[in-house]
């Protein structure tokens, strides 16, 4: 059976069915050109041999419509091809333009209907019906440039001449998914449906009625008088858009992001010229992303790795689905209110305890104060906040633990209070609880010992804030069961959180890559380096914030107080604790300068009412009297970034993290890597493994051993074995 | 290389480049066939044997369009063998169509040749012609900001403060107010209508009551350009740049004026055929690119050309002249060629009397000429920064 069949009914509407086989959705690949090109041509004979009252296209697939390009087809087409292959690439774009042109121009109605999400290529289809009704809830839009991607069959320029400019740059360089509803108050839907059945119908009348328009049914553009909604580029209402547009697209992505630039530009091209002449001009940008080496770091990462986590790639397959009903939070502080805040608001009931009752309410509170901001911006309803509060019991008290399936510890990170809390937590709980201890760098091999049930207990490092980080790092334990690991990953899901999956060592995964980029920025600091370049470096690696000002957030205070619980710990342990740039640093900046962060007023940088904030002068009195060194730019960058890249892999050489697509995600979203590198190991095949090797034996010689080359870096350069 | 000589450089006064300016009324042709008519008067000149007349401008549309040169040429009562053309180089144009027609004396192609420039920006503002760099994805490549917000680039980096540049701005009013008051600007002609009316007699943005105190209270005028985005993409290409100093108003940057200059080049053979004695000598010229975020730092670079073609050093130069487009580029000129206040726009500058775009090159030249004149001094160094990073220089020798 083909990918497309075309069925006539009784009043002469030719359905045309997307029905792709041997898969669960639709694609946009080499299949679907060939079956809608042949199935558009068989279209034309029959409308213009007579009889055909319109076309309807949906999908034959239960509640999906469309999903997009053909992801996979893309990641294997080369990225420099010769001269030829560029023509022949572009060709292609316009080959799978082209049946869509040819059906909106037939002159018969041409209705579409969406049974389920209309994404990417899937939407560019809709854009080019005549009339698109969306069963109610579904999501639709163009959401290629999440992935470095834009539209690239017809659906900028559609989208330009649907809505007009300044609608269309944000819809889609945002890559704005909708729901039906909205899309309708847009314009981008005709209508509503119910359910298919209706939706069939609603589509069905509509060709009815509009069959005999005389000349024949045209899209807006190909009407006369048409004019682009909001103007042109040359309109005196869009000179702000133009003069300032491309500054903010820059500034906002630090112009590390291809498909946004070439989105705004085409936006604004395609309004210049004609339909069909914006056709090319847009299959043109289209070319020079798929050429792009950012987009396909982005595909790789935020499709590819990203499904397969979603999937549950890292989750062990035996143990079924877990759904968590009563869940334990033991510590009432910022991270575990946070936490208890969107477990109560995903309908799970949740124990808020800590020492005193005074602290779980505050706790409660802090939750409070959430749902009321987003009642404040339309979000929330007051009937919905009292339906997650009522969710949330504040205790100061053991027992009320009972019956919970899952606690998380998120108390101060020192071992003997969690292991006191711990046992105290296990002998309120049932046997198949699990125990999840909140820890940023604690090994839980060890903290596990404090348990009575070493094979329920696991590691769920949440970032803060808890309500907006979208990263949980699951750590196992040497003794963790699969069906522990299981129930956090799915309790991760359940949060609307990202799980990754590492295995236990010293700061695990993520918390051990940032520490190098942050030693790196003090390092540098101590080294005499200009901290405004530290920073604009940082900046220009695409991170969303400097080594620097990461301290000032989280406060210098408690960034040292950390660090002395680290030394207080790890002599304990017995073992040696030595000093180093970003604890020498601190230490001067709260005991000698009382720099202690912004929240106490000040730290790396000053923060002036009023006025922006600029580095504090004291740091170059402190660090750079003599003036400042001189240090390559790119050097600064790259220590910054390669001193993650190869702590990543020596994670992986050492087994704490064995699915690169994990160490991917979790650097973008848990730690701030670089989104447009694809993730920490994704930027190393980015760079050329070869090329990465040479790099950082040349930042080895001038910064030090920390930028040595672990030994599975070297065997990967040598075989051309890339981190997928 | 044969010498080109001045023989002659009249200006237009400048009008405020606004409605309710004294030259708003008058159409852009009209300023320049005002000049036209007045130097074949008062030269006696036999315009058939003026080869090329070559004429700036900054916004050559509409009725500035085309080739406003030989427009003029034909709708004037120069001979119609006089060929034109227009020349756009942004705020270096006027100075550059002077080159260029020394070009073609020196070289011997031509034998005498007039250049200058026109702008009328009350009938014709900044970008009504459009422009390359304001397409998004041109400007997304190349860093585009605006020009202003250069400026302020240059008084961060180059820690001129806010005082410093006001006070510039002061000392320019009053230079230029006593330069016009004591008749210093020779070159000035007046501008007439039809019956032969005097419009415009005198530079009227000259403001000589002004004070550093005053400037002190005006807003920055590109601190919006700076918030909008500006701002970061100068970061984005200066990573130690933290923040932008936003000290430029519209009290120290150049005025929004109407005027033209016209100014005649020829060969010793042509000055004496038509008994005309030559005031000066061009000695060299000089273009540069500088880096385009900046966009104004060219003057450095194109007069360090302009004296090492020359054989000369900073202190051979009596008198220089550098377009006032921004307080901070002068600042930045001086402190880095060492040129003291005395020897620097003596009679003020393009803050005090405004900047016609296309005209201010050929308009300067002449000021620059007058008060050498004045001082009965030697050698001068015209020079200016332009769109896109251009600097241009010329040098000039009485003889």
């Amino acid at each position: 059976m083909g990918y497309i069949r075309l069925e006539k009914d009784a009043d002469g509407i030719v359905e045309l069915i997307f029905d792709q086989p041997g898969k669960t959705v639709n694609t946009m690949g080499l299949e679907y050109d060939e079956a809608m090109r042949a199935a558009v041509a068989e279209l034309q004979g029959m409308v213009e041999a007579g009889g055909v009252t319109g076309i309807y296209l949906r999908s034959g697939k239960p509640n999906q419509f469309f999903a997009g390009g053909d992801i996979k087809e893309m990641l294997e087409m080369d990225l420099n091809p010769p001269a030829d292959k560029k023509k022949e690439m572009y060709d292609g774009i316009m080959a799978t333009k082209a049946p869509l042109r040819i059906l909106e121009t037939l002159g018969v109605p041409v209705a579409v209907g969406m049974n389920g999400p209309a994404l990417g290529g899937g939407f560019e289809i809709a854009l080019a019906c005549h009339y698109r009704v969306a069963v109610k809830g579904i999501q639709m839009g163009l959401p290629e440039a999440m992935i470095g991607l834009m539209p690239g069959a017809g659906g900028v320029v559609r989208m330009t001449y649907l809505l007009g400019m300044q609608e269309a740059i944000g819809l889609i360089s945002q890559g704005r998914r909708l729901k039906a509803d909205k899309a309708l108050e847009k314009g981008l839907v005709n209508a509503l449906a119910d359910d298919e059945a209706d939706m069939h119908a609603q589509a069905k009348a509509w060709i009815k009625q509009n069959a005999n328009t005389e000349g024949g049914v045209k899209q807006p553009w190909d009407s006369e008088g048409y004019n682009m909604p909001g103007g042109g580029p040359e309109e005196e209402a869009n000179q702000g858009l133009t003069f300032f547009g491309p500054a903010n697209v820059m500034v906002q992505t630090k112009n590390l992001m291809p498909a946004q630039n070439a989105i705004f530009a085409c936006v604004v091209d395609s309004a210049r010229v004609d339909f069909d002449t914006a056709q090319k001009v847009e299959g043109r940008y289209f070319l020079s992303l798929l050429l792009d080496q950012t987009a396909r770091n982005m595909m790789t990462a935020f499709f590819v790795q990203m499904e397969a986590l979603n999937r549950g790639a890292s989750r062990p397959q035996g143990p079924e689905k877990f759904s968590c009903q009563k869940l334990g939070i033991i510590g009432a502080g910022q991270m575990g209110a946070g936490i208890a805040t969107m477990a109560a608001q995903k309908g799970i009931e949740v124990v808020l305890k800590d020492i005193s009752m005074e602290n779980a309410e505050r706790g409660k509170a802090y939750a409070e104060a959430y749902f009321d901001k987003g009642i404040s911006k339309g979000k929330v309803t007051e009937e919905k906040k009292a339906e997650y509060m009522a969710r949330i019991l504040p205790s100061a008290d053991y027992a009320d633990l009972k019956g919970c399936e899952l606690v998380i510890e998120a108390v101060f990170e020192d071992r003997k209070i969690k292991a006191a809390v711990t046992q105290e937590t296990e002998a309120a709980l049932d046997a198949s609880a699990v125990f999840a201890s909140n820890t940023s760098a604690l090994p839980i091999t060890e903290l596990a010992q404090a348990s009575s049930r070493a094979e329920n207990f696991i590691g769920m490092h949440f970032f803060s804030p808890a309500e907006k980080m979208p990263l949980v790092e699951i750590i196992r334990g040497e003794k963790t069961s699969d069906e522990t690991l299981a129930k956090a990953f799915d309790l991760a899901q359940q949060l609307g959180k990202t799980p990754i999956v590492v295995n236990d060592a010293p700061g695990f995964f993520t918390t051990r890559v940032i520490g190098k980029t942050v030693s790196q920025g003090a390092e540098m600091l101590e080294e005499g380096v200009n901290p405004v370049l530290i920073e604009s470096a940082a900046r220009d690696n695409g991170s969303p914030v400097g080594p620097l000002a990461a301290i000032d957030e989280i406060s210098q205070e408690t960034a040292y107080k950390n660090g002395q619980q680290a030394k207080a710990d790890a002599e304990a342990q017995g073992k040696v604790w030595e000093d180093n740039a970003a604890s020498r640093i601190l230490d001067r900046m709260v005991n000698e300068f009382g720099r202690r962060g912004k929240v106490h007023g000040g730290g790396y940088y000053e923060y002036p009412e009023g006025g922006k904030k600029h580095m504090w002068p004291g740091l170059k009195e402190a660090y750079a009297p003599n003036g400042y060194t001189d240090m390559p730019y790119e050097d600064i960058k790259d220590r910054l970034v390669f001193s993650q890249c190869l702590e990543a892999v020596r994670a992986m050489e050492e087994g704490v993290v064995t699915n690169v697509g994990d160490g991917n995600i979790g650097s973008i979203m848990g730690i701030g890597f670089p989104a447009q590198t694809g993730g920490v190991f994704q930027a190393i095949n980015a760079y050329g493994l070869k090329a990465f090797v040479a790099r950082a034996k040349e930042l080895q010689a001038r910064y030090g051993d920390v930028f040595a080359v672990p030994a599975l870096l070297e065997q990967r350069a040598e075989s051309g074995e890339l981190f997928l | 290389m044969a010498d080109a000589f001045i023989y002659d450089a009249i200006r237009t006064p400048r009008g405020k480049g606004k409605q309710g300016g004294s030259l708003y009324e008058v159409k852009p042709i009209d300023l320049v066939t005002n000049l036209l008519e007045e130097m074949k008067e008062r030269l006696n000149l036999d315009t058939s044997k003026v080869e090329d007349l070559i004429l700036a401008c900054g916004e050559p549309v509409k009725e500035q369009g085309q080739n406003i040169a030989k427009a003029a040429l034909v709708y004037s009562s120069w001979d119609d063998i006089t060929t034109g053309a227009q020349l756009h180089r942004f705020c270096a144009g006027g100075l550059d169509a002077v080159n260029m027609a020394a070009a073609k004396v020196a070289s011997g192609f031509e034998e005498l040749v007039a250049a200058g420039g026109v702008e009328s920006m009350s009938r014709l503002g900044i970008g009504a012609s459009g422009g390359a760099t304001g397409d998004p994805w041109v400007a997304m490549k190349s860093y585009f900001i605006s020009q202003g917000l250069g400026a302020d680039m240059i008084a961060t980096m180059d820690g001129i403060s806010r005082e410093e540049v006001d006070a510039y701005a002061a000392r320019s009013q009053h230079r230029a107010a006593q330069a016009r008051d004591n008749g210093y600007f020779k070159s000035i002609v007046p501008v007439r209508d039809m019956n032969g009316v005097v419009v415009l007699e005198q530079d009227e943005l000259i403001r000589a009551e002004t004070t550093a105190e005053g400037l002190a209270k005006l807003k920055p005028a590109f601190q919006m350009f700076n918030d909008f985005g500006h701002g970061g993409v100068a970061k984005l290409k200066y990573p130690e740049l933290e923040n932008i100093e936003c000290v430029h108003t519209a009290g120290n940057s150049s005025g929004i004026v109407d005027g033209a200059g016209l100014v005649l080049i020829g060969s010793e053979a042509a000055g004496k055929e038509q008994g005309l004695t030559p005031r000066a000598r061009i000695v060299s010229c000089a273009l540069v690119g500088s880096e385009p975020t900046i966009m104004l730092d060219g003057p450095v670079p194109a007069t360090q050309k302009a004296l090492k073609k020359a054989g000369l050093s900073v202190d051979d130069i009596d008198l220089f002249e550098l377009n006032e487009a921004f307080a901070s580029v002068v600042l930045r000129y001086q402190n880095r060629l060492g040129i003291p206040d005395e020897k620097i726009n003596v009679n003020g500058g393009a803050i005090a009397m405004g900047h016609p775009i296309g005209a201010t090159g050929a308009m300067i030249l002449g000021t620059l000429l007058d008060e050498l004149e004045r001082r009965d001094l030697k050698r001068g160094l015209v020079t200016l920064c332009a769109g896109g990073g251009i600097g241009i220089a010329t040098i000039i020798e009485r003889v």
